[in-house]
Order: structure tokens, then sequence, then C-alpha cells
């Protein structure tokens, strides 16, 4: 049986590096979020403007709400997954556990990067549809109310 | 005359007029579907009946056939027959794709048909026709007006109609 300042000092060293895992996963996490969502609204726009019919006001209010989406999940995920999973006890533990929170934050953003792409080919593709001209020749003439 | 409301921006065309004959119920079915739905622009119908409207639109009765449905563009060209109906789906976003696959495939001739199916069934059927290629839609286009010619209904005699 250890002496209880042994234990002690054991546990408040595992505290520190849960502590220290939570602020380096915090400071990934968010970092990793913010590149992936500058790089989305930034090489989406592209997409948005073609999906909007060259309306740069729409595109760019639509490109920035879907960021402001892309934000909320994914900083929400990283501050709810903080707590979950094992503490760190020791430099070995705290990069192993570090190690599985960023994976699981990547993953995220990955699935959340493929749904915006989805999004936007979609957008676009329905874009695409409506400038195509009539499908079939017309039969034939009339004056309309309009003419 | 009624006025579908406006949900996408407009492209290609100012606005479509629907000529429908309100006398028959298979056209004013058609009628209600469509009025129902997003329009990629202004659907303006027109009966045959209002005689002072369709006046408005020149010698507009010699494209008259009896389907029942005539459309025309804001600029005057009109389409008959089976391009009455792709041109009813070409305005509605949600069925453009068949105006498409209508107008090129061998399809063009049962346009009636797969617009009366789409009437009856909307998007589901949508859906799951767009699933078959052009052989198994035939087939179920003639399956599905060999079964109806059987049936007695006021459902099945409306299928009967849009068979011809």
């Amino acid at each position: 049986m250890k002496p209880v300042m042994i234990a002690g000092i054991e546990a408040e060293a595992g505290s520190a590096a849960t502590v220290w895992t939570y602020i380096a996963y915090l400071l990934i996490s968010v970092a990793l979020t913010v590149w992936v969502a500058r790089t989305l609204h930034k090489n989406g726009r592209i997409f948005l403007v073609d999906s909007f019919l060259g309306n740069e006001a729409i595109a760019d209010s639509v490109n920035h709400l879907l960021v402001v989406g892309f934000y909320l999940i994914n900083i929400g995920y990283v501050a709810l997954a903080l707590k979950y999973g094992d503490k760190a006890t020791d430099a070995r533990t705290a990069l192993e556990i570090l190690s599985t929170k960023v994976g699981l934050v990547l993953v995220v953003l990955g699935v959340m990067h493929f749904f915006n792409l989805f999004i936007f080919s979609k957008m676009r593709r329905r874009a695409m549809i409506h400038r195509q001209p009539p499908p079939i020749p017309a039969q034939g003439y009339v004056k309309t109310p309009d003419h | 005359m009624g006025i579908r409301r406006l949900s996408q921006p407009r492209v290609l065309m100012n606005k479509l007029y629907v000529l429908y004959d309100a006398q028959s119920d298979t056209v004013l079915r058609w009628y209600a579907w469509l009025y129902a739905q997003p329009a990629s622009f202004p659907l303006e119908f027109v009966p045959f009946q209002a005689s002072e409207q369709v006046a408005r639109f020149g010698d507009i009765e010699r494209f008259r056939a009896e389907d029942g449905l005539l459309a025309v563009s804001d600029e005057g060209a009109v389409y008959a027959g089976p391009g009455a109906f792709i041109m009813c789906l070409y305005a509605l976003p949600d069925y453009q794709e068949w105006a498409f696959r209508l107008s090129i495939s061998s399809l063009q001739a049962n346009a009636r048909r797969v617009f009366d199916l789409l009437t009856t069934g909307g998007k589901k059927t949508s859906r799951l026709m767009g699933k078959l290629d052009d052989e198994k839609l035939l087939w179920l286009l003639q399956y599905q007006c060999s079964a109806s010619s059987s049936g007695t209904s006021d459902s099945q005699r409306q299928s009967i109609n849009a068979c011809r």
C-alpha cells in the first residue's frame, strides 16, 4: 500500500495532466475547426455564387450562415466531448487520450466537410437544371397577353 | 384564371400559360396538382371555357387537342400534345428532371401517362419511377393502362383517360 502522501502527489499529477490534456484538446480542436471553416468559406463561395445564378449577395449570406452552423456544430461537439473518456494519469496516457479526442474531432470535421460539399453540389446541380432552356421545340407561335 | 406563386428566381422564362379544359375531371385534377406545386416561374392558368381570356392568345384554338392541356410561353411559343405535359413538368423544380427525360427518350409519346402518374402519386411515385430505365418504365405504363382498362371505378376511369 502506498503512503497517503505519495498517493496524494500522484493524484495531483494526474489531475494536472488531465487539465493540460483538456487545454491542448481545446486549442487543437478549435484551431482545426477554424481552419476547416475558413477553407470551406473561401473555396465554397464560388460554388454558391454559381448556384445562386451569380447573385453574390445571397451567396455570401448563405456562405456565412453555413460557416456559423459549422462552427456551432463543431465547437459544440468539442465542448460536449471534453470530459468523456479516460482521465490522464501521466504523459503517456495524456498523449493517448489527446490523440483519441483530436481524432474524433477530425472525423466529425470530415463528416461535416463532406456534408457541406453534398449541399453545395446539390444546390449547384439544381441551379444547372434551372438554367436549361425548354427541352422541346415549340409547335407554333401565337400572340400572348404579354406581347 | 389563377396565378401560381413564384418559388425560384426566373432564369429563361418569365411565365408559362397553362390553358386547360375545365370541363374534364382528369384535367381539373391535373390543374389542382399543378396549382399546388412550387414553380420555377409563374404559371398562369386559363380555362378554355373563358373565351375572352382565350381570345388574348390569338388563334390558339388550332393547337387545341383532346388532351385538354396547352402550354404557352410568355413569348407565345405553343406546346401541345406531349409537349404541353413536358413543359408543365419543366416549370416544376421538383419534377423538372422528368421534363428532360421525357423530351429525349422514347418516353416522349407517353408524356401524358407519366404526367398523370406523377399527379396521382407525387414525389414518392416520381422517385420510384425515376429508378426505372426507359424500358421498364414503358412496361410499367403499359401494365398500368391494361390493369386500369379492366376496372370501372372513377379513379380507374381517370387512369384509362390518361392512357389515351
